[in-house]
C-alpha cells in the first residue's frame, strides 16, 4: 500500500500539466457541520470574510468526500460595541446589545448574496472510513488536490495525506495614509493580514480583502478617540 | 456602592451661602396633571395599546394610531358596521405590529424579547413587586400614579433600581425616595432618580434634577427650597430656613440607613456622567433598527448594484473563475512588472460609445533583506476602454509601476523584494491576487 502512495507522489503540481479534471460535486450533500469560513479577524469587533470551505458527501457512496475551496468578493464587517450606546447616552436601553442582532443579519444577508457569487479555486477528493480504533473517520488511499492559480489553470497533486494544499495568512506592511496627492507609504513595523495564500507545489492561489478597508475602520476610530 | 456614591459626594457638596434672588416657581411641566386612564392598566389589546406603552411610543408614531382611532371614533358614531370598520381596524393592527417589529432586538426569533421585557415590568407594577420588599416595605405603585406615575414611568424604563431607598419624614422635608441604577460592565453610578412628595402629599414624582443641576450654592438652596414642608413660593437662594433644612438632611439619614447627604448630592446631579440628564433618560428608547446606527458598524465590500441592461449597459465576464476574480498573469520579468489579462474576462461598463474597465492597483514592495530599506507601496487608478461590439479575447498589459521619465521603477532601491499585488475591478470588486516571494531590482 505504502508503495503506491509513494508512486502516487510522483505526478505533478505544475499548473497546466496534464492532470484529471477537478471533480464536481453536483448533487452531492453537504456534511453537516464541516463549513468553514475563510475569516480574517483584525481584532473582537472586525472581520473580514473572504471564502469558504465545505466538505461534500456523495449520496451513492459515503465515504466518498470531497473537499471545496470557494472564495467570493470579500466582505468587511464590523459589529457594534455592546456598550457604545450605553456610555454615549443617558436614554434608557431596554435590550442591552439589541443593535448586534441586526449587525448580524445585515452581514447574513451580505454573505448570503455574496455566496451566490461564489468561485471554487480549490478541491479534495478522498475517501473515508472508520478507524476502528477510536470510532473517527480516517483517510483511505491517496487523496486527490486541485487548486487554481492566478491565471485560471488547474494544479493538481496526489499523495497519502489531505495536507497537499498548503494554507498560511498573507499579511502586508500596513499603509500610512497620507494627504490626498501624496505618495502613501508603509509603516515596517506594523504589518496586517490581509488575506490567504494557498499552495500547491508551484501554484498559488490568493484569496484577500482590500487593506484600505481595514485602515479606513483604524482611521475612524482615532477619530472617536478624540 | 455605598463608597462609590461618598466618592462621588466629596468635593460635590459645598455649604451653602445666604444669597437671594426671584425664582420664578414650578415650572409648567411640574404642574401638568398626570394622565389618568381606566382601566388603570390597561390589557394588551390594541385599543388600549396607547395607553398601555404609553412612554415607549414615538410622537409620530402616536399620530398615525390617534389618526385611525379618531377615524373609529366616529364611525362608532355612526353606528358603522364591522365590516366597515375592518379596513380601520386591520390599519391600527398593522401600525402597532410595525412598532414591535422594530424594536425587536432579535428579529430572527420568533419571540421579541423587548415587548417581554416591557410587559413583564407592567406586570410588576400591576403587583406591586416592590410592596412586600424589605428595603421598601409598603411602597406602592398603586398608590403613586398607577402605570402612568413617575414611579412606574421609571421603572418602565429602567427596570428595578440597584438601590432603592426610602426617606420618611426628612427633617422639615417632605417625603423622599432615591432610585441608583449602577452600571453593571464598570460598576459606576449610571443614573439616581430622586423622588419626592411635591407639597408634602400625594404620589412620588420624579425631582427635577435638570433644573437645578448647576453648581452653585444658590442653585442647591433653591433644589432644597423644593422640597421643604413649608417652602418658599417665588423666592431663589439660600434663605436661613433653607440652609436649615440643608444642615438637618445632611446630619440626617434615610430608612434603610442611606445618608443624608446622598439625597443632598442627587438634588443637583442625575449622574456621575455630566452629559447625562434626567430629561433624556425619560425619553423613549429607540428602536433596536435605530440603535443599530448610532453604534459604529458596518457590512461593506458588496459590489455597487448593477443598473441597465446587461449586455447593453454593462457586460460581466463569464469564465470558470469569474464570479469574483480577475484572472490574470503577471509578468515579472525584470525590470517589467505587469498584469496580462484578456479583454473578455474584465467586467465593463457602457460610457458613451465605449465600454470602461476601472481597476485599482497596489503594488506593495517589502524588502526581504534588512539595511534600512523601507516597505514601498505604488497605488494607480486604471481605466481601460473597448469599442461598444468589440467582444475580442485580446491580452492587455498593464503597467504596475511606472517606469516612464521620472517614474516610480527608479525610486525602488536595488535588491530582493517580496511583492504583493491587488488589482480590483471597481465595477464589481472582483478582484486578481498574487505575491511574488521573490523580486530583483538590479
Amino acid at each position: 500500500m505504502q508503495c503506491m502512495f509513494a508512486l502516487a507522489l510522483i505526478l505533478s503540481a505544475d499548473p497546466g500539466a496534464t492532470s484529471p479534471s477537478h471533480p464536481t460535486v453536483d448533487g452531492w450533500m453537504v456534511v453537516s457541520g464541516k463549513q468553514r469560513q475563510l475569516e480574517l479577524r483584525a481584532d473582537d469587533y472586525r472581520k473580514a470574510l473572504v471564502g469558504l470551505v465545505v466538505q461534500y458527501q456523495n449520496p451513492q457512496d459515503s465515504s466518498d468526500r470531497v473537499l471545496v475551496f470557494y472564495r467570493h468578493i470579500a466582505l468587511l464587517s464590523e459589529r457594534p460595541r455592546e456598550n457604545q450606546l450605553s456610555q454615549d447616552s443617558a436614554r434608557p436601553v431596554i435590550v442591552v446589545g439589541a443593535g448586534i442582532a441586526y449587525h448580524v443579519k445585515n452581514e447574513q444577508d451580505a454573505l448570503d448574496r455574496a455566496e451566490k457569487s461564489m468561485d471554487p479555486f480549490a478541491y479534495v477528493h478522498y475517501h473515508v472510513e472508520i478507524d476502528p480504533h477510536n470510532g473517527q473517520e480516517m483517510l483511505v488511499g491517496s487523496a486527490e488536490s486541485w487548486l487554481l492559480d492566478g491565471g485560471g489553470l488547474w494544479a493538481y497533486d496526489s499523495r497519502a495525506s489531505l495536507g497537499a494544499i498548503k494554507e498560511a495568512p498573507l499579511s502586508e506592511p500596513i499603509k500610512v495614509l497620507v494627504k490626498k496627492g501624496q505618495v502613501p507609504r508603509c509603516n515596517p513595523k506594523h504589518p496586517i493580514i490581509v488575506g490567504f495564500t494557498f499552495k500547491l507545489g508551484g501554484a498559488s492561489h490568493v484569496v484577500r480583502v482590500d487593506q484600505d478597508d481595514l485602515v479606513v475602520v483604524v482611521t475612524k476610530e482615532k477619530s472617536h478617540a478624540k | 456602592m455605598q463608597n462609590k456614591l461618598a466618592g462621588l459626594l466629596v468635593g460635590s457638596f459645598v455649604f451653602v451661602g445666604t444669597a437671594m434672588s426671584v425664582y420664578a416657581g414650578p415650572s409648567k411641566q411640574d404642574t401638568k396633571k398626570q394622565k389618568v386612564s381606566v382601566p388603570d392598566i390597561p390589557p394588551d389589546m390594541p385599543e388600549y395599546f396607547l395607553q398601555r406603552y404609553d412612554y415607549f411610543i414615538f410622537k409620530k408614531e402616536r399620530k398615525a394610531i390617534e389618526l385611525v382611532e379618531k377615524q373609529l371614533k366616529e364611525l362608532d358614531k355612526k353606528n358603522a358596521t364591522d365590516e366597515v370598520k375592518a379596513p380601520l381596524l386591520a390599519e391600527r393592527e398593522r401600525l402597532i405590529a410595525e412598532f414591535w417589529t422594530k424594536r425587536d432586538p432579535e428579529p430572527s426569533t420568533v419571540q421579541n424579547e423587548f415587548k417581554e421585557v416591557v410587559d413583564e415590568r407592567i406586570d410588576d407594577i400591576a403587583g406591586d413587586v416592590f410592596f412586600k420588599s424589605v428595603e421598601s416595605a409598603g411602597l406602592s405603585f398603586t398608590n403613586n400614579g398607577g402605570l402612568h406615575g413617575d414611579m412606574a414611568k421609571v421603572y418602565l424604563l429602567h427596570g428595578a433600581p440597584t438601590l432603592r431607598s426610602v426617606w420618611d419624614n426628612p427633617p422639615s422635608a417632605v417625603d423622599l425616595m432615591l432610585w441608583v441604577y449602577m452600571d453593571k460592565d464598570t460598576g459606576n453610578l449610571r443614573y439616581a432618580f430622586l423622588f419626592y412628595k411635591q407639597g408634602g402629599g400625594g404620589a412620588f414624582k420624579l425631582f427635577p434634577q435638570d433644573r437645578f443641576a448647576m453648581e452653585s450654592q444658590e442653585y442647591l438652596c433653591m433644589a432644597v427650597n423644593e422640597i421643604m414642608v413649608v417652602h418658599a413660593v417665588a423666592v431663589v437662594g439660600c434663605t436661613q430656613e433653607a440652609m436649615n433644612v440643608l444642615r438637618q438632611l445632611y446630619m440626617g439619614q434615610a430608612n434603610d440607613g442611606t445618608p443624608g447627604y446622598y439625597y443632598i448630592w442627587a438634588l443637583q446631579h442625575f449622574s456621575a456622567n455630566m452629559n447625562f440628564h434626567q430629561g433624556e433618560a425619560l425619553l423613549p428608547p429607540l428602536p433596536a433598527s435605530e440603535e443599530v446606527k448610532r453604534a459604529p458598524s458596518r457590512v461593506a465590500g458588496q459590489a455597487p448594484e448593477l443598473t441597465g441592461v446587461a449586455g447593453t449597459d454593462y457586460v460581466l465576464s463569464s469564465c470558470d473563475a469569474c464570479k469574483s476574480m480577475i484572472p490574470g498573469e503577471i509578468d515579472a520579468r525584470v525590470p517589467d512588472l505587469k498584469l496580462v489579462v484578456h479583454r473578455n474576462l474584465l467586467d465593463l461598463v457602457k460610457h458613451g460609445d465605449t465600454f470602461e474597465a476601472t481597476l485599482s492597483t497596489r503594488v506593495v514592495f517589502e524588502p526581504n533583506e534588512s539595511g534600512g530599506k523601507q516597505p514601498l507601496v505604488f497605488e494607480h487608478t486604471i481605466r481601460l476602454t473597448s469599442q461598444v461590439g468589440d467582444v475580442s479575447d485580446s491580452e492587455i498589459s498593464i503597467s504596475l509601476v511606472y517606469r516612464e521619465g521620472d517614474g516610480e521603477y527608479k525610486n525602488i532601491p536595488a535588491g530582493t523584494y517580496r511583492v504583493s499585488i491587488y488589482v480590483k475591478n471597481t465595477l464589481t470588486n472582483k478582484y486578481f491576487a498574487t505575491t511574488i516571494d521573490e523580486w530583483v531590482k538590479e
